[in-house]
């Protein structure tokens, strides 16, 4: 479904954390949200969840968002939030079943369209050898594989995640992207959160880029991750490579430093 | 233990322990005599000693454990804090001080439904402030320094209003108010007290989905389409009627809410919903075992059963609070 | 269990009332200013009394639960048994029960104030002495002698009428305490001609009694306290549905209010009530039965 924004505006006490930002996400896409820290990326993720109040308009497909029921907006719209909150010490499997909460009536037990989602969500995140392991002990890394496997076993066509990628070792990075990716061609669209330049530049199909609490740029990574933009939006000079997939862009200086001599 | 045997092995523990409580008492009743009087009725002594006395005090033993166990484990769900309890956070000592206000004010005459009403309002204070104090910041310790506020705040309180009770007798009542008996009750608080804790459990049973989901935390709770605001107050009016109306019959009875959820925590999936009945269950089970042996101990006359839960709770919290939180989960 | 120290007790205060006594002799001057801080020392002293020697009473005097002299009282300032307030009235002598108020006790005695003790250890044998004594403290001898010899013909004309049919008793109130031995009720249900089960199932002194014992014994008449101007949770205890499920049992208050709460001249009220119940339940032969 596309996700279309308007207009969107977020105060919080009295200051403006996010102003006018316009979206038009088309669906099948994973869509990279860059921007320096503070620059409003959470803020706009927790807006689309429904956790702040917001101004203006998000529509996915021809639902408001805004005006949906918990209930309904969750069959929708998987969130993982930045904060990894793990209350007890479940079985990783557990966990993710939880995902299915918003498809279960009260006390429902698991159907078998609930299984095949948990299944699968965890074959993506790479934690089915994990199954059995209690959540709470594993490693940091590990924890927000878990805690992505219970939004994308939520199996909804809209998935948003605060910084999925940060934490990772290396390969589980790939793994994510990779999942992200796949996840995207049935059709979601899949906004994440990313600070690793060349995650974004290599794997999303889109980037939005956020300064200051309003829009900056937005398009084809290899169009908006100019030298220019990524001087002006995060202040530094990047390394810039390409191969057959696509850009490599490592940060090297901070732009003042070369602006001196 | 085999999950699925969990419940029908604390279903069946608590029936004999109900059985056994009916069997103990100061007159000496044999095991037919008992039997016969509880179902067969009439005006002979071994019936209306079953029928009025030990029955009224089994079922209130059941109805009030269960209502103990499964608040704790709604409260520890709901605020991720394994030490949430109504006693320890001062619930039961402020609808404690409810009840007493009412009743020994005479405002509502000398009508026992003066004690529920007056728990009820207690306890629900008690709850929404802290709530409104634990929830945002979800910290144990201020879940703990706000329960003993309250708890040693509403027990000088009741205190107070018993001294200043016309009544000379008031006064001898407070150590009911605070270390609880199920000693003398009657069909009358069964009356009371049963049918609001039976709507409290309904509450608390449809908040499981909330505090499921709350184990990730309130902001992907909200995302699996939790309605958080109905949630609280599912829970808090749920809590209100187990916790106003089991102190409005029996006084304080602390660390059920505690001790249960946590020795059965590790016998279950560890979902906080999945705790719910086991909670109750074994909380009927240990205040029914508790009531009776506060009946056994002393030869002559009989504990409160407050003393006792104290007893085995109070270490039990302490140990619990030396450990690091995270092993406790 | 209870009963070694029950008995020491006992000892100890006929000791101290001995020792009283003989203190007492030497002062030989009548009190012009007398307090009392005590609910059965304020019983005595509000029956013997001259106008004006009484300067207070206690403020349980007042509660006509308690106090059989209650309309009495309210002619005298209440006292709260502070040794301040004791220290203002400035009284030559000071009337109050031994264990109430210890440590006040010992504070006026050393700020070397007269202190009478009555012990509260008392039966209806002990009351024809309580009166002599406060007689004797209070300059009012004769008046004393008159109370005290009436009140033993009573008792003595009371149980002459009785022919050993003696029905059974409790006396059950507030959170289900029931007086057995050595105690002031006791032997007022003896005296008018009752078994008490408290007693007979060997309760010493004012105990707990198990409800079931209550039922499992069948009391002919079970007295029960009445209820105080505000509710208490003890005084719905002997209300207990199984209690009023006995079928063959009277349940009332029966004795007139605050006669029998201290060991004082009204006692005589309840003795009365009581025959009189008795005579109704269980009449001997020759007894008109109403």
């Amino acid at each position: 479904m596309r996700l279309i924004v308007e207009a969107l505006s977020v105060e919080l006490g009295r200051r403006k954390v996010l102003d006018g930002i316009g979206l038009d996400l088309a669906p099948g896409q994973v869509i990279g949200l860059l921007g320096p820290n503070g620059a409003g990326k959470s803020t706009l993720m927790r807006a689309l969840a429904g956790q702040v109040e917001a101004h203006g308009s998000m529509h996915l497909g021809a639902n408001d968002l805004a005006a949906l029921a918990p209930g309904l907006r969750a069959r929708l719209l998987a969130y993982l939030p930045q904060t990894r909150t793990i209350g007890w010490r479940l079985t990783v499997r557990d966990l993710v079943t939880l995902g299915r909460l918003p498809w279960r009536g009260f006390g429902r037990r698991l159907a078998e369209e609930d299984r095949n989602a948990i299944d699968r969500a965890m074959e993506m995140m790479d934690i089915v050898p994990l199954a059995n392991r209690i959540a709470t002990e594993l490693s940091g890394g590990e924890q927000v594989r878990v805690l992505t496997a219970r939004a994308v076993a939520q199996t909804t066509p809209l998935l948003i995640a605060d910084e999925p990628a940060s934490g990772l070792d290396p390969a589980h990075q790939i793994t994510m992207m990779q999942a992200l990716r796949r996840i995207a061609a049935e059709g979601a669209t899949v906004l994440v959160s990313l600070h690793d330049l060349t995650l974004a530049a290599r794997w999303c199909d889109q980037v939005v880029m956020l300064k200051g609490g309003s829009l900056f740029a937005a398009g084809k990574p290899a169009h908006i991750m100019s030298d220019d933009r990524l001087a002006e939006v995060y202040g530094v000079t990047a390394h810039r490579a390409k191969d057959g997939k696509g850009l490599i862009l490592t940060p090297v200086d901070l732009v003042e430093n070369r602006q001196k001599p | 233990m085999k999950r699925a045997l969990l419940v029908p092995v604390l279903m069946v523990l608590a029936l004999a322990l109900f059985v056994l409580s009916l069997l103990v008492g100061p007159a000496d009743l044999s095991l037919h005599d008992s039997v016969i009087g509880l179902f067969a009725g009439g005006s002979e002594a071994a019936s209306i000693i079953m029928r009025e006395i030990r029955l009224p005090r089994a079922l209130l033993g059941v109805a009030i454990g269960f209502s103990l166990g499964i608040s704790g484990a709604v409260l520890q769900g709901f605020l991720r804090n394994p030490l949430a309890e109504p006693g320890i956070i001062g619930v039961s000592s402020t609808a404690a001080l409810g009840a007493v206000a009412i009743f020994y004010s005479g405002l509502a005459g000398s009508s026992l439904y003066a004690l529920p009403a007056g728990a009820l309002i207690g306890a629900l204070i008690a709850v929404l402030i802290l709530l409104a104090l634990a929830a945002r910041q979800g910290s144990t310790l201020t879940l703990i320094l706000a329960g003993v506020a309250l708890s040693s705040l509403s027990g000088a309180l009741t205190s107070l209003v018993l001294n200043l009770s016309p009544n000379p007798f008031a006064a001898y009542e407070i150590i009911f108010w605070l270390l609880g008996s199920l000693k003398d009750r009657s069909m009358e608080h069964v009356a009371l007290a049963l049918p609001l804790m039976a709507l409290g459990w309904i509450l608390i049973a449809f908040s499981a989905r909330a505090i499921d989901a709350l184990s990730l935390g309130e902001e992907a709770a909200a995302s699996m389409g939790i309605h958080m605001g109905r949630a609280r107050l599912l829970i808090v009016v749920g809590v209100a009627l187990c916790v106003g109306a089991a102190t409005a019959v029996v006084g304080t009875i602390g660390f059920i809410g505690l001790v249960v959820p946590h020795l059965i925590r590790p016998l279950t999936d560890r979902l906080p919903s999945s705790l719910l009945l086991p909670a109750g269950l074994g909380g009927a089970a240990l205040l029914l075992a508790a009531d009776i042996a506060a009946r056994l101990i002393l030869a002559a006359g009989e504990l409160n059963v407050g003393v006792l839960t104290a007893l085995i709770g109070a270490p039990f919290f302490l140990w619990l609070v030396t450990r690091a939180r995270r092993e406790m989960l | 269990m209870r009963k070694p120290r029950r008995k020491s007790v006992s000892h100890l205060s006929g000791l101290m009332l001995l020792a009283g006594a003989l203190l007492a002799a030497p002062a030989s001057a009548t009190p012009k200013r007398v307090m009392s801080l005590n609910l059965c020392t304020d019983q005595l002293a509000m029956t013997l009394a001259a106008p004006g020697q009484l300067v207070s009473v206690s403020f349980l005097a007042k509660q006509p639960s308690l106090s059989m002299l209650h309309e009495e009282a309210l002619k005298y300032p209440a006292n709260r048994g502070r040794a301040e307030e004791v220290f203002l009235n400035d009284p030559d002598l000071v009337v109050t029960g031994t264990y109430s108020l210890h440590n006040t006790t010992s504070l006026l005695k050393r700020l070397g104030f007269a202190v009478e003790e009555f012990s509260f250890v008392q039966t209806l044998d002990t009351i024809p002495d309580e009166i002599r004594r406060m007689g004797s403290l209070l300059g009012q001898e004769e008046k004393a002698e008159k109370i005290a010899r009436d009140f033993t013909s009573e008792i003595e004309s009371i149980k002459k009428k009785q022919c050993g049919r003696r029905p059974t008793v409790i006396a059950y109130d507030q959170n289900g305490i029931a007086p057995g031995k050595g105690t002031l009720a006791d032997s007022v249900l003896q005296a008018a001609g009752f078994d008490n089960i408290a007693a007979d199932l060997g309760v010493v002194g004012m105990a707990p009694f198990p409800i079931e014992e209550v039922i499992a014994t069948r009391p002919d008449v079970i007295i029960i306290g009445r209820p105080g101007e505000t509710p208490t949770l003890g005084e719905r205890v002997p209300r207990h549905p199984a209690i009023a499920a006995l079928p063959d049992t009277r349940i009332g208050s029966f004795v007139p209010q605050g006669s029998w709460s201290c060991a004082s001249p009204s006692v005589i009220e309840a003795v009365r009530a009581l025959a009189k119940l008795r005579a109704e339940i269980a009449p001997c032969p020759g007894e008109a039965t109403q």
